[in-house]
């Protein structure tokens, strides 16, 4: 009888384990699609923070060319707009209207060239006639000019003409970045790098400020609207972005976008 | 009536019950390819058993009915499988083709009115391999979001339970058939356990091919 008790044991054993094989099936199952459905969670409401940091960035945008439009263009034309009036009031006296208008000319001078700065600002006309190099070289140049910081561009590959919003995107993020190392990172000098390594485009923003923890301002969920912003930019482009610390002084902001698009 | 002989009867006439859920689930079962085969399939047992009744009524041996059914049913259920398993059609051909032939050979060298149980086990082998490979493949893709409502689900899990209980039971008949004879009876019981089982489980699997 030994056989016929060690094969109806062995038939008991396979039976029970197929039944755990089962059950286990079933709840594993479960389990993975409540994980899957949690990580659609996480994921949307990701999603709609990066949403909501795009809006605020287009906001943000719109109220700094209200501000400007307002304080410094409206201002000039509602001054010209006095100087000629008194001008209007002073034909009797040729020598204050002469000198009023002269007035009213470089008030207009003044707002005819903060449009252009304000246009500038939003597109530059480099982008357009130069491409993407010749803009940030600009950008450079003009930041130095306007801030103590030392900012240079160095162009360390030929760069193809890349379709139009590709290079805008890159140009917003090299100003964003450059502009938050402003803020924050309390640097002499800002360093961008831009160059095509294995069909992918490098764009580096390094300083030598007072450092950044990306993993800490994670962990915190303290990333700003601007970091957010680069993100979510970047996602559209199919692109990431690398944050790290070189010889532990200041930020290295490196961008990688696959060519192809 | 024997406890055994009602076990026999109550399995074969077992086989009628996916026979009525498939016919009930008609629409839908002849839309879809492997609910198709396995209605099929269960419209083949059912009418083996009616022919095994039959002729067991005469005192006739149906161990080479067993025998020759066991490779239809695994080359039956290797089809089914090809169609629920993706990219594994080559794969799947191969081992029934190695399957057959090695079957063939043992039921030509061996008689056809013993029950054959290299033949035999190795079928239940090959299905057990088969049905835990469809739950794996289940849990990577999670195909279905309430398992228990979906029908291979069940069909698999009674092929799990069904083929790899007999195959222990297949791979010692011989012996236990020769050397403790009297107990063969309770190993056949435990067959016919598990093939009511198995059709529960293809009938409760044809009741769900309805869409949810």
């Amino acid at each position: 009888m030994n056989v016929y008790l060690t094969v109806i044991v062995g038939v008991m054993i396979v039976l029970l384990m197929a039944v755990f094989i089962i059950v286990f099936v079933v709840f594993y199952q479960r389990k993975q699609l409540q994980q899957r459905v949690n990580w659609q969670v996480i994921e949307e409401s990701y999603q709609s923070q990066l949403l909501e940091a795009s809006l605020r960035g287009q906001e943000a945008e719109r109220r700094r060319i209200a501000d400007d439009l307002h304080d410094d263009i409206g201002t000039l034309l509602s001054a010209t707009r006095l100087n000629l009036a008194h001008a209007l009031r002073s034909f009797q006296n040729p020598g204050d209207a002469e000198k009023l208008v002269i007035q009213s000319k470089a008030l207009l001078d003044d707002a005819i060239s903060n449009v252009r700065k304000l246009s500038q600002s939003l597109k530059p006309s480099s982008l357009d006639s130069f491409g993407l190099s010749a803009a940030l070289e600009e950008f450079a140049q003009k930041m130095t000019q306007r801030t103590s910081v030392e900012i240079n561009f160095e162009e360390k590959s030929k760069m193809p003409k890349l379709i139009p919003a590709f290079e805008l995107t890159l140009y917003r993020i090299a100003q964003e970045l450059v502009g938050n190392s402003l803020r924050h990172a309390n640097a002499s000098r800002i360093n961008i790098y831009l160059y095509i390594q294995n069909m992918k485009i490098i764009l580096i923003v390094q300083d030598n400020g007072i450092g950044f923890n990306w993993e800490f301002v994670q962990q915190q969920g303290k990333s700003g609207y601007g970091l957010k912003n680069i993100e979510s930019r970047l996602r559209i482009m199919n692109g990431s972005f690398v944050f790290g610390e070189p010889d532990g002084v200041g930020t290295k902001t490196t961008i990688i976008i696959p060519l192809g698009l | 009536m024997s406890f055994h002989v009602f076990l026999i009867y109550f399995s074969s006439f077992s086989s009628i019950l996916p026979v009525i859920i498939g016919g009930m689930r008609y629409s839908y079962v002849i839309k879809n390819k492997p609910y198709k085969w396995l209605f099929l399939y269960s419209v083949f047992i059912f009418l083996l058993e009616l022919v095994t009744v039959y002729v067991s009524h005469y005192k006739i041996n149906t161990h080479f009915i067993i025998n020759i059914w066991g490779i239809i049913e695994l080359i039956i259920l290797y089809n089914v499988y090809s169609f629920v398993l993706p990219q594994k059609k080559k794969r799947l051909y191969l081992i029934i083709s190695i399957y057959v032939l090695v079957s063939i050979g043992v039921l030509l060298l061996k008689s056809t009115n013993i029950i054959s149980d290299i033949s035999n086990s190795l079928s239940a082998f090959l299905l057990t391999g088969l049905a835990l490979y469809y739950f794996l493949h289940l849990l990577r893709t999670l195909e279905s979001t309430n398992l228990l409502k979906f029908p291979f689900f069940w069909i698999n899990s009674g092929i799990l339970l069904n083929f790899s209980a007999i195959f222990l039971v297949y791979l010692f008949s011989h012996y236990i058939l020769f050397n403790e004879h009297t107990a063969i009876r309770q190993l056949w019981d435990i067959v016919y356990g598990m093939l009511i089982v198995y059709r529960i489980f293809l009938a409760i699997g044809l009741w769900y091919s309805k869409p949810q």
